[in-house]
């Protein structure tokens, strides 16, 4: 499974790379972005099967970086990790059809869950 | 006196404005006094018009008697006289009389006087017998005789020849009866008061064609004719008259002498009075009756005053009855009027004495339980003014809080995040899971903004709590939540239980390694969630038992503030949030444990406040 990391703080992308890679050698992280418009610059020619991203970050959020993804109709599953437990911003993201939606900090079962479920 | 007249003229006026039965009482007693008076003065003037008629009815039958009575009275003197006129021996005296000489006149005039004498004495009103010839008296009985002479003695001389005259008149006129009545009524001149009326006959003795020569002369007290005027006049001599007059219209015998003389027209028209008569045929003259109208009227007028002022009297004792009446029916009004002053000033607590039954008593006592729920209403708003500025209060330190974990907030998590990383990369995931569960602790705790979330989050907070209070004291305590389904949506205060959790934790389980347990259960009661918090810990002391079911049930109150802060701020934020449906209770003994059961009733989310329930 093709993985792609979206996270602004450079421990978190680290950190996050490490656990994804160490849950199972089926998950490959292909690339990691800083922000949402980084990432929209790399998708089409990185094609992953999931995107792990945050919701707050510079340039480009992590919601308009959902619709921008979803637009391209590529086909890509979407995981949400925030910070932040914020009702308003959940609801928006399973509207647009995330497939889940991880509160910092993850556990190893909540990492293994959502990707199974991606 | 003007400026006292006016003073008491507006308190009257005051006080009949400011009394309820002024009105009532005044008008009532106006139109009694109206309706009455007309009655009385309709019939007055239907009572005097009644009077008139019968006393003229009554009059005039009494005037028919009264006149047959004088008659007979008249007839008995006629009888008499007649008697002695025709009697020869009479005759035969008053000529032995006449022709005697002064040796003989001595024992002829004893003759004639013992003659006299006998008739006299035969009628005691006759007071007077005298034989009359043309020239003059010839001789004279007078049954009064006094030391001043004679009746006819040496006056009244015209008199006796106006008498003979009318006798001899009606010998010349052949006129029958041949007697003939004076016309003039005298005063006794012997003896005062007295008033005599004389009959003449003509003495013929038994041969009644002889020429007449001399005159019987009867004189009679009018006193005998007082019988007949005393049974007309009887008890109303003030109103009805009675007298005598001549056919020529004067006035020959009057009651009251003064009138005798007068012209009687001249005297009905001067004392306003009016007449009815009747001819006595024996004498002549007319019998009359007036009727003094006036007086009548006066007499009716002063009965008619006189029951207006017993009427007054009347309405004015029972005025005064209907006053004290109405005011004992709304003294109950004036013991409000006075509460309502002391209610003024802030007095709740005086009662109204009931002291009857009727409606204006009900209203008092429905004045005292408005006075009552009155009295609960402020307690209520007062304790509540109390709780909300406590709450707010709170709310502040809250908020004054909240700004200064908010950086915190956000630094502690983001770290957390980097530990947890750092953690599982070295393979410890149990730590992991810990740091995972603090985090979410603390980001729910910091969370100022949102104080409403709902029964979900908070329970779900206070297992990840108990997780790690459990974690850290290892075997000292283990718990339960047991919460049947269908609260997840009720709304509830952040943090409402961790207070109670955090008590059986800190001081249940003190000291104590092993053993403890916590549960947590919820179920419906009514249609409140009755939640139950209770742990086998060591319980509380009595004293302070009693301060936490004070707090519970008077959260705003100021308690020991040494015992049970936590809780107090809690249950006054429940309060607010629930109202006063919202219950709370607590069962505890020391070294068995302490029960908290709460009754929540499900409250209605504010659609303006949705963003609270975010998180």
């Amino acid at each position: 499974m093709r993985i792609m990391i979206v996270e602004d703080e450079q421990r978190a992308r680290r950190g996050l790379h490490n656990l994804i890679t160490m849950i199972s050698d089926r998950y490959e992280v292909v690339c990691v972005a800083q922000n949402g418009k980084q990432a929209m610059e790399m998708i089409q020619s990185v094609k992953p099967d999931v995107v792990f991203t945050d919701i707050r970050m510079p340039y480009m959020d992590g919601l308009s970086l959902i619709k921008a993804i979803q637009a391209l109709d590529l086909q890509i599953e979407i995981v949400i990790i925030s910070a932040y437990e914020e009702f308003e911003t959940a609801r928006q993201a399973i509207s647009l059809g995330v497939r889940e939606y991880l509160i910092k900090p993850v556990t190893v079962e909540e990492m293994e869950g959502g990707a199974e479920e991606a | 006196m003007r400026e006292f007249a006016g003073r008491l003229c507006n308190r009257v006026k005051q006080y009949w404005k400011s009394h309820i039965w002024s009105g009532p009482v005044t008008f009532s007693v106006l139109f009694i006094v109206f309706a009455v008076s007309v009655m009385l003065y309709y019939f007055k003037q239907e009572y005097i018009q009644y009077l008139k008629d019968e006393t003229y009815n009554s009059e005039q039958m009494t005037l028919i008697s009264a006149s047959r009575n004088l008659n007979f009275i008249m007839d008995d003197f006629v009888s008499a006289g007649s008697d002695l006129a025709i009697r020869p021996e009479f005759l035969a005296a008053v000529d032995g009389y006449q022709s005697a000489g002064e040796e003989d006149r001595a024992v002829s005039q004893k003759e004639l006087n013992g003659l006299l004498t006998t008739y006299a004495r035969s009628n005691k009103w006759i007071y007077d017998l005298a034989i009359v010839s043309s020239d003059g008296l010839v001789f004279e009985y007078d049954k009064v005789r006094s030391n001043k002479g004679s009746m006819w003695g040496n006056q009244g001389q015209q008199l006796l020849s106006d008498l003979y005259e009318g006798v001899a008149g009606r010998i010349e006129g052949k006129d029958i009866p041949q007697y003939h009545v004076a016309e003039t009524f005298f005063e006794h001149p012997n003896i005062s008061d007295i008033w005599m009326f004389s009959i003449a006959f003509p003495l013929k003795g038994a041969d009644v064609s002889s020429d007449l020569e001399y005159v019987v002369v009867m004189s009679i007290n009018a006193q005998s004719l007082s019988e007949a005027f005393d049974f007309i006049s009887h008890d109303r001599k003030d109103i009805i008259k009675t007298y005598l007059s001549s056919d020529d219209g004067t006035i020959i015998y009057h009651t009251e002498k003064e009138y005798i003389g007068r012209e009687n027209s001249a005297y009905l028209e001067a004392d306003k009075l009016e007449n009815i008569s009747q001819q006595i045929e024996r004498a002549e003259w007319n019998l009359n009756i007036s009727i003094d109208e006036v007086r009548m009227s006066e007499r009716i007028d002063q009965i008619y005053w006189t029951g207006i002022g017993i009427f007054a009297v009347v309405i004015c004792v029972l005025a005064l009855i209907m006053i004290i009446c109405l005011r004992a029916i709304i003294r109950p009004i004036f013991y409000i009027r006075d509460s309502i002053d002391k209610v003024k000033r802030g007095n709740f607590n005086e009662q109204i004495e009931i002291r009857g039954y009727h409606e204006i008593w009900q209203l008092a006592e429905e004045y005292n339980k408005m006075l009552i729920a009155i009295d609960a209403m402020t307690m209520a708003v007062e304790q509540g003014q109390q709780e909300k500025l406590l709450s707010i209060r709170k709310q502040q330190e809250a908020e004054r809080e909240a700004l200064e974990s908010q950086i915190n907030s956000h630094f502690i998590c983001n770290t957390l995040g980097v530990i947890n990383y750092e953690v599982i990369e070295t393979g410890n995931y149990k730590a992991s899971t810990l740091i995972k569960k603090l985090s979410n602790i603390l980001r729910y705790t910091f969370d100022q903004r949102h104080q409403n979330v709902y029964m979900c989050q908070e329970l779900s907070w206070i297992e990840q709590y108990l997780f790690l209070q459990k974690s850290r004291l290892e075997e000292a305590f283990d718990y339960e939540i047991r919460v049947d389904e269908g609260f997840d949506d009720w709304p509830c205060r952040k943090l409402m239980l961790q207070p109670f959790v955090e008590n059986s934790i800190l001081h249940g389980f003190e000291g104590r390694e092993s053993g403890g347990f916590i549960s947590i259960t919820g179920s419906l009661n009514g249609d409140r969630l009755e939640l139950v918090i209770s742990d086998n810990g060591s319980g509380m002391p009595p004293e302070t038992e009693q301060v936490v079911r004070q707090i519970l049930t008077e959260p705003a109150k100021r308690h020991d503030e040494r015992v049970g802060i936590g809780i107090s701020n809690v249950i006054t934020r429940m309060r607010m949030c629930y109202g006063r449906r919202f219950e709370a209770f607590i069962e505890t003994e020391e070294s068995v444990g302490t029960t908290f059961r709460f009754l929540i009733p499900q409250i209605e989310k504010q659609e303006e406040h949705n963003e609270n329930y975010d998180s």
